[in-house]
């Protein structure tokens, strides 16, 4: 088991003075099988008139902000401790064929399975076409076991893929992406999980965080100085397994998970409305140190 | 009954025929529409048609269709004859529509309560997790008294049988209440007689009880407003139709704002609390924060106000998921689980593919069915419907079909292509049927759903499956329910005995409402003054005045037309040369061009900014502005217009001018809509003259009772100056009249005077209101104009100026345009949304 303090500082220096803004933010990392969300405070300047939390339909913890004094420069820091155990080792000819997967999908579904069929679903920003079948399609063939599919469909789009942070922006769709063939993590995943969702199986979007400083003698890995996004696939008899596209790895000790739901949409750190202030920047700094 | 086609033949092609009956007699709920248009004179019914035609077009009855790049707004098209519906047959839709809304109640109870339907497979939970309109949001959230649908609609046709089949329902946001309604008003202006003996029920009582029953629910007091996407949206003629009829302010996203959970709406006098909107705005698009994050429509924090139960939203969110394609083909079972009722109207046969039996059985009948987004309830065959004809697709198409239900099944459904009932349209003296679509709208009360004695029917533009969207041209109809017994006369345009309170004013002032009137009246007025200069050049180039005594078209070109770069230079000096060709070229253009300083132009943003204050004028003020802006609209004085020259247009529009200003001077009450009209209209007029008398005196030339004349002539003073002084021109009392005069409605003076009457009657609550100073600031700009001395206005320098005439117009100036910022600032700012 692995210790980290994650520190996640976002800062947006506008125009102009905002009057109000409205922020609803996923920055409290979730626990789960394999991680401990031990703490976590989030301190927001100027002091929000309003704050609360609440879990949201997914499970992960939502914060709401409303800040009602002019303000021309916003802070968020969210500070964390987390302890992450390792991914066990999957083996892929010990998964299921993917068409037998998604046969599982068809009526009668147990209602401890809604979860899962929801993920099955188009949303907005993972809309897909037939472009996207095209692309998916070769690493389906039939009978084969899914991981084996999942690894092959995951480090084909890390090959294919330029990780470019200009190419994209965070309403990026994935048919944009997959004509570009150029993205940051979170269309690499949009991508993924269209391609997934595309053969009827089950994918959902992981928003997390990556191990800033590698261990002494590995490299450090891409998306670490910012949030980072990855996808996790419904590969029975292992359950939800985590795919990292921009990596091309299994997340396993080093990739700390905040929140996971269909699409960005769903889990993005922070989305807010503000009522005046005009243009803006936004500057993100995450660190995470192993303690 | 000669005039009436045979269609015998309909039935046969499995048709249900509404006029005639097995044996071709006429059904006895027609007979009385029959005989009476078979006995009009051959011209009678054509021009009832026209004088229809007309009143939807005055009264600015549109349909948007937002891709056609022709222009916004669409004239919604009206067939006049009703569709006529039997006492028996009215009895059996309207419970059968009840039925229908009391069930697709339920069923989002159950979605975002317990999900009992789910849980025991009676509808497949991909249904609802797979339905992009299911709000994740809005799970567990009940709704006050448990109501999610607070309008619903049904769209039914007649099968070959008889009986009604629900081909398509609306639970989140139903269109067309307003149209029905305004379809009554027309039609049954056209056939007063008929509509009166026939017995038809009327609509106002079901209206009452729509809007007296959402209010109910509400707790605290507050207003009720009406939220629409706004002027763009394709049915914004609705919304501002209903929120007038129902007595509802008219509201944008942006005019709502969310605090302490609580929604409230910017007025003039800040921040008043909302209990009760009607929602035209599509569910996921009501909060940009916690539902569709890629819009800033609707109002942020909306959800969490919900949730907190302080505001009623009719309808309640994300009730489009009962609205599913796919849903039909589960609705029997449902029906019988949580009510133990069976249909009473059936749905369209439809079968999912989400399982490996529908797949099978819907490759065995897709040549004869449609395909569509098993979630996919826009109208069939509308810019956004996925649905497509089985029997159009090659093989490699239906390979494809069968890849994608194989691969992704739960999101297809195939549905059979039923074939329509017709009724008649009646043209060129003679009945011919077409088919008919009818929408049925159902309202919640305490007492349970009722269903409205009316609707909307459309007729297809011709016999094709595609035929029946609203976007592709079907006409719509009224439809005439009749009594089984006595009508009911309630009208919500004429209040029951029962006594209300007298109050003298509506508090209610949105921001951007008034901001729309103040700019309305600005470029109607900015309109005018441009008119007026245009005339008196016009008039000049046309050489029918005496123009030796004032000033030629050159000289006034330049000095007004130049300076605005709305005429060349070339052009200025060519015709000071006597070559006047390039000039009138010119001119022509800018009345009647497209260019962007153009009249054209200036009449568009009159156009624009009405449409957008829709709600808050009247149809008298409305059709005025419609005259003012369209050119092609017959005068009053048709044998004027004939020329259909420049000139003749000009004195057009200036008459049209008068007749929208005349009508908020004698019509419109003295509160805030007056008051911001007054205000814009004022401050342009002022800017205007101050241009005008800085044009004409200002600068002496030689011809100094030419340029007198000229100004008095623009400002419609001519009169008043031969009354006071005859023909002796000369320029301080030529400036009095122009500048200083308090009695002159086209004197700066009598702007500034009304402009600080105005000014005063402005509320002074908010804090930048109070600091604003606006009072102040017009009393300063007045008592300018009121201390100034006339002669030394008019005294001139070495340079043949008159400086201080040149000073006092630019003090004037500038602070009429301080003051117009002020004013926006403080009263007029909806402030705008960004994402962070």
């Amino acid at each position: 088991m692995t210790k980290y303090t994650v520190r996640h500082r976002t800062t947006y220096s506008y125009e102009s003075d905002v009057a109000y803004s409205r922020l609803l933010a996923h920055l409290v990392p979730r626990s789960t099988e394999r991680q401990d969300s031990l703490s976590t405070s989030v301190a927001v300047a100027p002091k929000p008139v309003t704050r609360f939390e609440r879990a949201d339909f997914f499970g992960n913890t939502a914060s709401w902000f409303i800040i009602e004094e002019p303000h021309a420069k916003l802070e968020i820091t969210a500070e964390s401790n987390v302890a992450v155990t390792p991914a066990p080792a999957f083996a892929p000819e010990a998964s299921a064929p993917w068409e037998a997967v998604r046969a599982t999908f068809d009526p009668p579904v147990e209602p401890g399975a809604f979860d899962v069929l929801q993920h099955t679903f188009d949303t907005l920003l993972t809309a897909t076409d037939p472009d996207v079948v095209a692309y998916a399609r070769s690493s389906f063939p039939r009978g084969r076991p899914l991981l084996a599919c999942i690894l092959e469909l995951n480090s084909r789009i890390h090959a294919d893929f330029t990780y470019d942070a200009e190419a994209t922006d965070t309403h990026t769709t994935v048919k944009d992406a997959l004509e570009l063939r150029a993205g940051v993590c979170q269309d690499l995943a949009h991508v993924g999980i269209a391609c997934v969702r595309s053969m009827g199986l089950a994918a959902r979007y992981v928003s997390g965080y990556l191990l800033t400083q590698p261990p002494p003698g590995r490299e450090r890995l891409i998306g670490s100085d910012a949030s980072h996004a990855w996808f996790s696939v419904w590969i029975p008899p292992f359950g939800w397994v985590d795919v990292d596209p921009t990596n091309d790895m299994l997340p396993s000790d080093q990739h700390i998970t905040l929140a996971w739901g269909r699409d960005y949409g769903d889990v993005a750190p922070i989305h807010g409305i503000i009522t005046g202030g005009s243009e803006h920047e936004v500057d993100v700094a995450v660190d995470v140190i192993p303690s | 009954m000669a005039n009436i086609a045979p269609l015998f033949g309909e039935e046969a092609l499995g048709r249900y025929d509404e006029l005639l009956d097995r044996s071709g007699a006429v059904r006895p709920h027609w007979q009385r529409l029959v005989s009476s248009f078979a006995a009009m004179a051959p011209d009678e019914y054509r021009h009832r048609m026209e004088s229809a035609t007309r009143m939807v077009r005055e009264n600015g009855v549109t349909y948007n269709v937002y891709d056609e790049a022709s222009g916004l707004a669409r004239l919604w098209e009206l067939d006049i004859a009703p569709f006529v519906v039997s006492a028996s047959d009215w009895t059996a839709i309207a419970s059968a529509v009840t039925q229908r809304a009391r069930l697709a109640n339920a069923i989002l109870q159950d979605v975002y309560g317990e999900q009992r339907l789910l849980r025991d497979g009676v509808v497949p939970a991909h249904l609802v997790f797979g339905h992009p309109q299911y709000l994740r949001a809005l799970q567990g959230v009940r709704p006050p008294e448990g109501v999610h649908i607070h309008l619903y609609s049904a769209d039914l046709a007649r099968s070959a049988d008889g009986s009604w089949k629900v081909h398509a329902s609306r639970a989140d946001s139903p269109t067309g209440l307003g149209y029905a309604l305004e379809n009554r008003v027309v039609v049954s202006q056209t056939f007063p007689e008929l509509f009166g003996e026939l017995g038809v029920q009327r609509l106002a009582t079901f209206f009452r009880h729509y809007r007296d029953a959402v209010a109910g629910l509400a707790h605290g007091s507050g207003h009720a407003v009406l939220l629409t996407p706004g002027a763009y949206n394709e049915a914004y003629f609705e919304h501002a139709y209903l929120s007038r009829y129902l007595g509802l302010e008219l509201v944008e996203g942006d005019d709502l704002s969310v605090r302490d959970d609580n929604v409230y709406l910017r007025t003039l006098g800040g921040l008043e609390r909302v209990s009760v909107i009607f929602r035209r705005l599509d569910s996921n698009f009501a909060d940009p924060l916690e539902l569709r994050a890629d819009s800033i429509l609707g109002v942020p924090g909306l959800v969490e106000a919900i949730r907190a139960g302080n505001v009623v939203v009719a309808n309640a969110l994300g009730g489009s998921v009962v609205d599913s394609p796919a849903l039909d083909a589960y609705l029997p079972n449902v029906a019988r689980a949580l009510f133990g009722e069976e249909l009473l109207a059936r749905d369209i046969p439809t079968v999912w593919c989400g399982t490996a039996w529908g797949r099978a059985e819907s490759l065995a009948r897709v040549r004869r069915s449609m395909i569509r987004n098993a979630f996919d309830a826009s109208p069939l065959f509308s810019r956004n419907s996925s649905a497509r004809l089985g029997a159009d697709l090659s093989d490699e198409q239906l390979a494809q079909f069968a890849d994608d239900i194989e691969r992704r099944g739960a999101t297809f459904v195939t549905q059979d292509i039923v074939p329509l009932g017709v009724a008649p349209m009646f043209e060129h003296g003679a009945f011919s049927s077409r088919p008919l679509m009818l929408r049925v709208f159902a309202a919640w009360t305490p007492a349970g759903y009722v269903v409205m004695p009316g609707g909307l029917a459309r007729i297809a533009a011709d016999d094709s499956v595609r035929a029946l969207s609203m976007q592709s041209g079907a006409a719509s109809k009224d439809v005439w329910a009749l009594a089984a017994g006595p009508v009911d006369t309630f009208s919500l345009l004429r209040p029951p005995t029962a006594q209300i309170e007298i109050r003298r004013s509506g508090n209610e002032a949105p921001s951007r409402a008034m901001d729309n009137l103040f700019w309305l009246a600005r470029y109607a007025e900015r309109a005018e003054n441009t008119v007026r200069v245009l005339r008196a050049v016009v008039t000049r180039l046309a050489g029918d005045t005496g123009s030796s005594t004032t000033m030629t078209a050159a000289a006034l070109a330049g000095r007004f037309l130049v300076p605005h770069e709305l005429v060349t230079e070339k052009a200025f000096f060519d015709a000071l040369d006597g070559d006047e060709a390039l000039l009138r070229k010119e001119i022509d253009d800018v009345i009647f061009g497209d260019q962007v300083s153009g009249l054209q132009r200036l009449l568009s943003r009159v156009a624009h900014t009405a449409w957008a204050a829709r709600d808050r004028l009247s149809i008298d003020t409305w059709r005025a502005v419609y005259a003012l802006t369209n050119r092609n609209t017959p005068d009053d004085a048709p044998d004027v217009f004939e020329g259909t020259g420049a000139l003749a247009y000009l004195d057009m529009l200036i008459r049209r001018s008068a007749a929208l200003s005349g009508l908020a001077a004698e019509n419109m009450t003295r509160g805030n809509n007056w008051l911001f009209l007054d205000l814009g209209r004022r401050i342009e007029r002022a800017l205007a003259l101050c241009d005008l008398v800085r044009h004409t005196l200002a600068v002496a030339n030689e011809r100094e009772s030419g340029a007198i004349q000229v100004a008095l002539e623009i400002a419609d003073s001519a009169m008043t100056y031969a009354y006071r002084y005859r023909n002796a021109f000369q320029v301080p009392p030529a400036i009095d009249l122009l500048l200083l005069d308090t009695g002159n409605p086209r004197a700066v003076a009598f702007q500034l005077k009304a402009i600080v009457r105005d000014v005063a009657e402005l509320p002074m609550k908010t804090q930048s209101q109070q600091v604003g100073h606006t009072k102040a600031q017009a009393q300063g700009v007045y008592a300018n104009v009121y201390t100034a001395d006339v002669y030394a206005l008019a005294e001139m320098n070495a340079a043949r100026e008159r400086p201080a005439l040149v000073a006092l117009l630019a003090e004037v100036e500038g602070g009429i345009r301080r003051l117009a910022d002020t004013i926006g600032d403080a009263y007029l700012q909806h402030q705008r949304r960004f994402r962070a």
